[in-house]
């Protein structure tokens, strides 16, 4: 898998993220790739925003991840 | 009007060629412990189709054997009988339905998330010391029934679809508003006209339960897979959301936080691997 990054810009939306597989070797250090991940997992959860059947898992895949609990 | 009967799905049902027999008699296998591998292995030899199918997916990466193996007795002798039957079993699948599929549906994200999720299930089954092959079988083919849907009411999938695009929703409220049913549902009726095991036919009727009480651990631990394949992304579809999943669940396969960490890393890890398979 490539190392490419993903710079955000401004009018990127949280679709136009790359999938969490192009993300996983990224550094963890990086505040832009760390970024990156919470947003796509806010993507990912979109639907369970609002359930708290959802912050479970949400929390735990941010904590998987390394990345601030949503 | 998109709405599909469950007396036209059973109609479509009974119209797929069936399975194997001898695929059936390894599912059959499942639950058993006296289990006559000779007898198996000669039947599955018989059909030159599937020996074939079985032996190019053995010879896949995935396994990282060093010499390709020939017959299905070598493929037994050094995998071992449940990874053959897991294999046969696959291979099985992709040929029932793999030339049935329409242009509107992208099939490699279903395939990379039924792997994943088999593959998810099985590392929770081992956590929970519950049988690994038979979690195995039921995450592959936990969606199996929006196979039906694609490939014999093709025009009214596009809509459902169509419908979840328009929505942004998951493809089970899709098919729901659209269908007036679901792809588990279906899923049971499929896999209950193929006898499949119960527990089995249950863990897909079930895997989009709302909630956990009085589900089997088989049950639990595929509503938990499919939740936890769709966090992690290897479906890699664009438009993927993560399932509703009760929180009372969690508390039911009482997993340590950790343990859930080295199912999710192993589960990434295999997966890398094992998507090989798919393009074998």
């Amino acid at each position: 898998m490539s190392k490419q990054k993903h710079p955000l810009t401004r009018n990127q939306t949280a679709t136009d993220l790359p999938l969490q597989n192009d993300l996983q070797d990224a550094n963890p250090e990086s505040p832009v790739q760390r970024q990156q991940q919470k947003e796509h997992l806010s993507r990912l959860f979109r639907q369970l925003e609002q359930s708290p059947d959802g912050l479970y898992l949400q929390g735990l895949m941010a904590r998987y991840r390394g990345i601030d609990e949503p | 009007m998109n709405t599909v009967k469950l007396d036209e799905v059973l109609q479509k049902i009974y119209n797929l060629p069936s399975l194997p027999s001898v695929v059936l008699e390894l599912l059959e296998s499942i639950d058993q412990e006296d289990i006559k591998v000779d007898s198996l292995a000669k039947k599955i030899a018989q059909d030159q189709a599937l020996t074939a199918k079985t032996l190019r997916l053995a010879n896949s990466s995935f396994y990282g054997m060093s010499n390709q193996v020939n017959t299905i007795h070598e493929a037994i002798a050094i995998l071992g009988f449940r990874t053959v039957r897991t294999l046969v079993t696959t291979a099985a699948l992709l040929d029932t339905f793999s030339g049935r599929m329409h242009a509107g549906f992208n099939a490699a994200p279903f395939w990379r998330h039924a792997l994943a999720t088999a593959i998810c299930a099985r590392e929770l089954a081992v956590q929970l010391n519950s049988n690994p092959e038979r979690a195995y079988t039921a995450g592959l083919l936990h969606d199996i029934g929006r196979l039906v849907l694609v490939t014999q009411f093709q025009a009214k999938y596009l809509a459902t679809m169509a419908y979840r695009d328009q929505h942004d929703c998951g493809l089970l409220d899709a098919e729901k508003a659209v269908l007036g049913l679901d792809h588990a549902a279906i899923g049971h009726a499929l896999t209950n006209h193929w006898k499949f095991p119960a527990s089995v036919q249950l863990a897909i009727a079930s895997h989009h339960s709302t909630t956990s009480m009085g589900l089997p651990t088989l049950s639990t631990v595929v509503v938990a897979a499919d939740a936890i394949t769709h966090a992690l992304d290897l479906s890699r579809d664009k438009n993927d959301l993560v399932p509703h999943i009760c929180t009372g669940l969690w508390k039911q396969l009482g997993l340590e936080e950790k343990a859930l960490f080295d199912v999710f890393s192993s589960t990434e890890k295999q997966f890398q691997a094992a998507s090989l398979v798919l393009t074998a």
